[in-house]
């Protein structure tokens, strides 16, 4: 049997081209592009492009200086084959390169962006200009050596080869693209700018909760590395006087292997955040989209188109809280999933101080494009302009009164902080039990472990809150990584209410609103039943009726009668 | 029905061949485990008191599960579609109660398997721009799911806006 789908309602979620049924990106690969293209159809990518290339020889080259150096520059026939394998390689991937800068070609006419690629495989690739949502400028430490810049178009739809990458251009030709495709893009940094790094935001990195993973990587990376150059580390003097040394002591030894892992990690962590945050700004551009730029060695400069904006997102994992702390990320549509791309383009401003995040917030989520739902708002970012005014409202965050949950949600988060309790202490019976030199003080960790657990059910329950202003739903939640999503009430898209067998001995329900940005999903957790369904109709845009008005039995008091439940389907 | 305060049930049940269905659907799914633990307490003497016990841990559940799932789950599983929204509720266990307005309503497909299949049955799928997942009303007559599958398309077209 043949699924019914309707191409007006299955294809185009931009309103932008009404009645042109082109999908944003076309990639006919060898459908219609048979035989060469004319010579000159279109510019080449910058010649430079296939010394890109060299950083390939970096790693090969390393190691074999690292191996040479272990090996008193006696090398091993093994190392000699390996090198040889890796300058093969190397030939054989730098062809491709000046193969791939040889064939390509791209094009901007007056409606469409055209990419062709490809020697034996061609591919051509077409953008219609008036899809594009993004030109995002990347500059690795390679590509800024030579001057270069990789510029990405994306169209903002959720579809998987949604983009097209011309890697690499001169640096001002790039930029110059960017500000050609994007109608209204800024032509210099100081219109618009709403955020600015300061060297003083280092410190957050240190409150990373990635830390430790982050200091045990070098020593992984260690042993990787006398691994491959073939050295057994029970071998290597040194590391077996460092060993038997720690092991006399293995009190002190477990604490100066704590620390050195720690400050290794609160190291690694800085330089992270450095080479990602460093130089960043934040800029809204004329349009209002907004402009990310940042990098320490690689420069990225990142679009968020207004169109895709839908709310924004305050996170505040634990460490980041108590340091006073917080992220501010997009929520935004065309942004698909949990890719390490999207993570990329989301966040707004990296962990900084509380006040400047609440800041941005606010900035942010008074120039969320306003959209009733029923109306396609205007092509190019102008949605602002065009639409209907957006309510005068700046929400400030930290001034809205959240709706606390009500107990019973408390003791839902209580019970599992014993169970959780319970499931740590029963090893420690156990292990007092079998071991007679368990010592009596080790049951201090149970202890602690329940009153830790104790005080987080209280903490997660104090972060639940919700409320409805004029344009937002505001949910809050989460104790280890709390989270307080503004999401505008006119982008849901659908309500779920769902009870589970505990929530139906306690009297509590979770709503969920669905809607196509950022998570896809924002679940107010643990209210009431009846507060779901009147949080539901309070949070239905504008003077709309509630999802589940229709369908409810008798309207509670005080609230509006809309209208009879519909005929059937 | 357990249900919420002044929630009303979805208007309609599913086909009530799908709690054949679900049986059918339970049973392929256990009795096969079943067979297998019962065939190797027949053949290996040894350790046969280990099987039957894993047999007794197995067997009791999946005879429950197959007993009372698939009435449960026809109590629980109902649809409405109105002019404005698509009504369901589902989850025998889990419940959940949803409701999607038709102007964002992406794509309308029908599903069938196999197994539905040779039930007479079929489920429809409206998928929304979110990517929490579509909404599916599984258990329909195929005749009936196909002819909701093409009026609402056709309500949806009806409805403007770019479901996002």
């Amino acid at each position: 049997m043949t699924g019914h789908r309707d191409p007006s309602v299955t294809g185009d979620r931009d309103p932008s081209v009404t009645g042109d049924r082109d999908p944003s990106v076309t990639g006919d690969r060898d459908a219609t592009v048979t035989g060469r293209d004319a010579p000159g159809a279109g510019e080449r990518l910058d010649p430079r492009t296939p010394l890109l290339g060299l950083r390939w020889l970096l790693p090969p080259l390393a190691s074999t200086a690292v191996a040479m150096i272990v090996t008193g520059g006696r090398p091993e026939t093994g190392a000699l084959i390996a090198l040889g394998i890796t300058a093969a390689v190397f030939v054989l991937l730098t062809l491709g390169e000046v193969a791939r800068w040889a064939t390509t070609r791209y094009r901007i006419t007056r409606d469409r962006l055209e990419l062709r690629t490809g020697l034996a495989h061609r591919t051509r690739t077409v953008v219609p200009r008036d899809r594009v949502r993004s030109v995002d400028l990347t500059a690795s430490v390679f590509h800024r050596v030579l001057g270069l810049a990789a510029v990405r178009v994306g169209t903002g739809q959720d579809r998987g080869a949604d983009r097209l990458t011309l890697n690499a251009l001169p640096a001002a030709r790039a930029a110059a693209l960017r500000a050609e495709l994007l109608a209204g893009a800024a032509t210099s940094d100081e219109s618009g700018h709403v955020a600015r790094f300061s060297p003083g935001w280092l410190r957050y990195a240190l409150l990373s909760g990635w830390s430790v993973l982050i200091g045990l990587v070098p020593f992984g990376a260690f042993f990787r590395l006398l691994d491959v150059i073939g050295v057994n580390p029970a071998e290597v003097s040194a590391l077996t006087a460092l060993w038997s040394a720690l092991a006399a002591s293995p009190l002190l030894g477990a604490a100066i292997a704590v620390a050195v892992i720690l400050l290794i990690g609160e190291l690694g962590s800085v330089l992270l955040y450095a080479e990602a945050w460093w130089g960043y700004r934040l800029v809204r551009e004329p349009s209002g989209s907004y402009l990310v730029r940042r990098g320490l060695l690689t420069t990225r400069s990142l679009t968020l188109s207004a169109h895709r904006l839908r709310g924004a997102e305050l996170s505040e994992p634990l460490l980041l809280r108590w340091g006073r702390g917080a992220r501010v990320t997009a929520v935004a549509t065309g942004l698909p999933g949990k890719s390490e791309d999207a993570h990329e383009s989301r966040t707004l401003l990296p962990p900084s101080p509380r006040a400047e995040a609440l800041r941005v917030l606010a900035d942010v989520l008074a120039h969320v494009p306003a959209r009733d739902g029923r109306t396609a708002p205007a092509p190019g970012g102008e949605s602002r302009t065009a639409g209907a005014p957006a309510p005068a409202e700046t929400p400030r965050l930290e001034e809205l009164r959240l709706r606390a949950h009500p107990r019973a949600a408390l003791r839902r988060r209580v019970v599992r902080a014993a169970v959780a309790t319970a499931v740590f202490v029963v090893p420690f019976g156990a292990a007092q039990a079998l071991f007679t030199w368990w010592p009596g003080w080790a049951w201090a960790a149970p202890g602690v472990f329940a009153a830790a657990a104790l005080a987080f059910a209280f903490d997660a329950h104090r972060a639940l809150g919700h409320t409805v202003t004029p344009r937002f739903l505001v949910i809050r939640c989460g104790t280890f990584r709390r989270r307080t999503v503004a999401l505008d009430r006119a982008a849901v898209i659908g309500w779920t209410i769902t009870r589970s067998p505990f929530q139906r001995r306690a009297g509590l329900a979770t709503l969920s609103a669905a809607t196509a940005a950022g998570s896809g999903v924002y679940r107010v957790r643990d209210i009431a039943p009846a507060r779901a369904l009147a949080l539901a109709d309070e949070a239905a845009p504008g003077t709309a009726p509630g999802a589940f008005t229709p369908f409810r039995i008798s309207p509670a008091p005080g609230e509006r009668i809309l209208s009879e439940p519909g005929h059937e389907g | 029905m357990q249900n919420l305060d002044s929630l009303r049930p979805p208007r309609h049940p599913v086909d009530p061949r799908a709690v054949r269905w679900w049986t059918a659907q339970a049973l392929v799914w256990t009795v096969p485990p079943v067979l297998l633990l019962a065939a190797g307490a027949l053949i290996f003497a040894p350790a046969r008191p280990w099987l039957l016990a894993a047999l007794a841990v197995v067997a009791i559940p999946s005879a429950l599960y197959v007993a009372f799932m698939p009435r449960a789950r026809y109590r629980v599983h109902r649809w409405e579609v109105t002019d404005d929204a698509v009504y369901t509720s589902a989850g025998w266990i889990w419940q959940r109660w949803r409701v999607v307005p038709m102007s964002r309503v992406q794509t309308v497909d029908t599903v069938r398997g196999p197994l539905q299949r040779a039930f007479g049955l079929s489920g429809l799928v409206v998928t929304t721009a979110s990517s929490a997942g579509a909404v599916r009303v599984q258990g329909l007559d195929h005749r009936l799911g196909a002819d909701l599958a093409e009026q609402l398309t056709e309500i949806a077209h009806a409805h403007p806006g770019d479901a996002t």
